[in-house]
């Protein structure tokens, strides 16, 4: 028993108390509440690295190929890049892009050309390729001050 | 005897206490992350009412000589001030500093279309948005007439990392009594996924996304127009005289 738990003589001038208290009972509430902290802190955590896409990231990434077009038909260079991830490629001549070390998940791709993006959900599993096919602009795309 | 028992607590361990309140404090910080509470609007509200300002209607933030301004992509320039109110050329545009709301309501004062090219003129708002480093992430409202021969369009849209993505979230045309060159005041009112754009007080847009949940607020200008403007300020959607 620590020194601080030491009882006090007080407690037994007039003889040998009905009940003597449990000097560690606030102590163990005291860790009782820490640990409840500590699994919720752990808890939130993991809910916020899901949020922000760590949790994905540490799933582990996936790889998604494709072909970009512009609203003629014509294969373009492009920039491709995944929507609150740190990943992206540029399209070829021929408009064939690689992006690896796409976080696993349900993610959102931008497919970006002249200014303007083009957004497609793709679904990554860890390890894998995914093909996600054509990417096409249309002619309203570039119907804007910025692409002219 | 009770005083003897709280003497049995008197060497409580301070490392218990410690660990408890750096706990709670961890717990707190991460459950308003998640939230998407800002713990700089919270700082910002505490400051405000200790001062004894009213912190709900006083403005978030509000036109000044200072603006965050874009410096890549396409965009040429930020706003200057100018006597009684502010000059924004052609594709330039700026965001009000140090504002990183949730949600708000915008209120843009004054417009004048000072020039204008035959294409590409229009002007426009933008929210939950930020100068990222590949260019400009977040939301706008815009008020963009094409040419003579069509109609104004106006229109909420996304941007990410300086690309406009298409298809807008959400495009329809500015009511026929209304000047696109001298509008009324305009207003967008953000407030979780909704974003509501109003012109003299009448509701003319309605938009709904969720990419974006908080960031500063701006006016930038289309390809062909200079804008000037004589007020914009981010306040409170709690505040009524603001409404």
């Amino acid at each position: 028993m620590a020194f601080e738990e030491s009882p006090s003589m007080d407690l037994y001038k007039d003889g040998m108390p009905a009940h003597l208290p449990d000097p560690s009972h606030k102590k163990r509430l005291i860790w009782i509440a820490i640990v409840g902290l500590t699994v919720l802190s752990l808890l939130l955590a993991f809910f916020s690295m899901a949020q922000d896409g760590t949790l994905a990231t540490l799933a582990g990434t996936g790889t998604v190929t494709g072909i970009v077009y512009d609203d003629l038909g014509q294969p373009v260079i492009a920039d491709i890049f995944v929507f609150g991830a740190d990943v992206s490629a540029q399209s070829d001549q021929m408009g064939r892009f690689k992006l690896s070390g796409v976080p696993s998940g349900q993610q959102v791709l931008v497919v970006a050309y002249r200014n303007v993006g083009r957004e497609y959900a793709v679904n990554i599993s860890a390890g894998q390729m995914v093909d996600m096919g054509e990417a096409r602009f249309q002619t309203d795309d570039f119907l804007n001050g910025w692409s002219q | 005897m009770k005083n003897s028992i709280r003497q049995f607590h008197k060497g409580q361990g301070l490392v218990e206490y410690g660990l408890l309140l750096l706990l709670i404090a961890f717990v707190t910080g991460l459950a308003l992350n998640i939230a998407g509470v800002s713990m700089q609007d919270l700082y910002s509200q505490a400051i405000s009412g200790l001062r004894g300002e009213s912190s709900e209607c006083n403005p978030l933030a509000r036109a000044g000589s200072e603006w965050d301004s874009p410096d890549i992509n396409f965009w040429r320039g930020g706003i200057t001030q100018q006597a009684g109110g502010y000059e924004v050329c052609p594709l330039c545009g700026g965001l009000l500093p140090g504002l990183s709301g949730s949600d708000y309501e915008l209120d843009l004062s004054g417009v004048q279309v000072a020039s204008t090219n035959p294409t590409w003129n229009g002007y426009g708002i933008t929210f939950r948005a930020e100068n990222g480093n590949k260019g400009l992430n977040g939301y706008m409202f815009e008020v963009e007439k094409v040419n003579k021969n069509n109609p104004t369009r106006i229109y909420f849209s996304k941007w990410v990392n300086g690309t406009q993505i298409k298809p807008y979230i959400k495009m329809y045309y500015l009511p026929a009594d209304i000047d696109w060159n001298n509008p009324p005041d305009m207003r967008v009112k953000v407030e979780g996924d909704t974003f509501t754009a109003y012109m003299d007080g009448q509701q003319v847009l309605q938009g709904k996304d969720k990419t974006y949940t908080e960031g500063s607020a701006g006016v930038f200008a289309n390809a062909g127009t200079q804008l000037n403007f004589s007020n914009f300020l981010a306040g409170s959607l709690n505040c009524e005289e603001a409404q």
